[in-house]
């Protein structure tokens, strides 16, 4: 059976870390932030344009799709010869943690998630404060002492450079504006951190804690949550449930469209 | 140069001092507060809102020139009332249940002020309840729900729901909007309209108004 996935890389630890073993899996990662863009139909084209390069390059059987709806950016996604599977999931951070396992201590309205990925591929509103006050240099300085030879891209050159810059206090009321209902910052724990993912979190927090207190609004806490990857691991290796776990996968037959928001939003 | 089209650029860059004084300026030249309202303020955060569909400006680049569009819309306030500039209806909106975005819905607020419209801003994590005696103690015509999350999207068709149950749907004119809404979600649900962006949803709220009074 020949597999390929395309992930979004805010996923990329977990899914290196689950593939390891395998050696017939082509792994295409596409930038975090998607989601962001104006309009969902252009996370799709992202997304459509990698399938049908795929397809182009080789016959696969299936090919993974390691995001969730994502705000709509994966419905309506199709591939020609090739069955897509994925998750029914609202978003990545159910492929990341259990949601269910912290119900009762965690206020998921207001909070936000980090991760191994997160941190080293992903944007968030402290790493775009920085880079809109160009104050990025300090952090990519210490990012690359840590990560030395390993692969990561989240400082994304092109993507902050082409940040407009402001005046520091106007780049505050920005990023307060984006982070004034966060209650609690969560770094999940998949058994990949490391000290420098626990500074990255310390060092948000502060931030966020101390612009807070600015605009004398309530306080901010953080957590660190236990991970939990089994509905990743489940869509990777799909094939080994019988079932393809028929509540928890998505298979769209070639030339099926993904129709995942009338499986996830109940009228 | 136009005062109007400086007024426009000033709140395109997010420049308040510059729009607090090119209002000053523009109404020392006669014109007035609905002018400078309309073809100042609202001119210049529509060509925002464009350049925000292509990509061309981002969330902060909305976010500066919406504040300079409020510190404009507070100058003028009392002009307009002093004016008589009524308010051609009233329309309360809200962002749904356990959703906690409202750059979006502030963004509706402007444009239906911008409008004509009285707006009464019920906040973000608005519960059913909330919803419905808000709709019971404000009597608006229009009523707009926002929601930037797919898990909570079905607020929305609870509250239209509810306000049926009451008695006071038929009396409304329901708007519904964020990223991840459509045209086939609000027909499913029962709203009226599905409006995609702030300056659809002001245009729509005006011939809901207009169409009431033919």
């Amino acid at each position: 059976m020949k597999k390929a996935i395309i992930a979004c890389k805010a996923l990329y630890p977990e899914i290196i870390s689950l593939t390891q073993e395998m050696d017939n899996v082509k792994i295409e990662f596409l930038p975090q932030g998607l989601h962001n863009l104006s309009n969902s139909s252009k996370m799709r084209d992202k997304i459509q344009q990698k399938i049908d390069e795929l397809e182009k390059e080789n016959n696969y059987d299936y090919i993974i799709l390691g995001y969730g709806l994502c705000s709509k950016g994966v419905e309506g996604l199709k591939a020609n010869q090739a069955s897509l599977v994925i998750a029914m999931v609202h978003d990545c951070i159910s492929l990341l943690v259990n949601k269910e396992d912290y119900k009762d201590n965690i206020n998921f309205k207001n909070t936000f998630f980090l991760s191994k990925g997160w941190i080293e591929h992903g944007g968030d509103p402290y790493k775009e404060f920085l880079s809109m006050t160009e104050q990025l240099d300090g952090l990519i300085s210490d990012f690359k002492t840590y990560i030395k030879d390993k692969e990561t891209d989240w400082y994304e050159r092109e993507r902050y450079s082409n940040n407009k810059k402001y005046y520091y206090k106007t780049a505050k009321w920005i990023t307060y504006e984006c982070i004034k209902n966060y209650k609690m910052i969560a770094l999940i724990d998949n058994g990949n951190l490391d000290l420098f993912h626990y500074q990255y979190l310390e060092e948000k927090y502060r931030f966020i804690k101390e612009l807070l207190k600015e605009y004398n609004k309530s306080d901010i806490e953080y957590s660190v949550l236990e991970g939990d990857i089994s509905i990743l691991e489940k869509l990777i290796f799909f094939e080994k449930d019988q079932n393809y776990n028929q509540n928890i996968l998505l298979i769209a037959s070639p030339g099926e469209s993904i129709k995942l928001e009338d499986k996830l939003i109940e009228l | 140069m136009n005062i109007l089209k400086e007024l426009s650029d000033a709140l395109q860059s997010g420049n308040v001092e510059e729009v607090e004084k090119n209002i000053n300026i523009a109404l020392e030249k006669g014109l007035s507060a609905g002018e400078i309202l309309r073809e100042g303020l609202l001119a210049g955060m529509s060509i925002i809102g464009e350049k925000f569909k292509k990509d061309e400006v981002f969330v902060p680049e909305v976010l500066v020139a919406a504040r300079a569009m409020n510190a404009g819309t507070e100058l003028l306030k009392p002009i307009l009332i002093e004016d008589g500039e009524k308010a051609i209806g009233k329309a309360l909106i809200g962002t749904v249940k356990d959703d906690l975005h409202d750059i979006g819905k502030n963004l509706v607020i402007m444009m239906l002020e911008g409008a004509g419209f009285e707006v009464v801003d019920l906040g973000m994590d608005v519960s059913i309840d909330g919803f419905i005696n808000a709709v019971k103690e404000e009597k608006p015509e229009v009523l707009g729900m926002s929601s930037l999350l797919t898990t909570t999207m079905p607020y929305m068709g609870e509250v239209i729901e509810a306000l049926k149950e009451a008695g006071l749907r038929d009396n409304l004119y329901i708007l519904v909007g964020g990223a991840p809404v459509s045209e086939n979600f609000a027909d499913e649900i029962g709203a009226d309209a599905y409006a995609k962006d702030a300056a659809t949803a002001a245009t729509f709220a005006k011939e809901s108004i207009k169409s009431k009074n033919q």
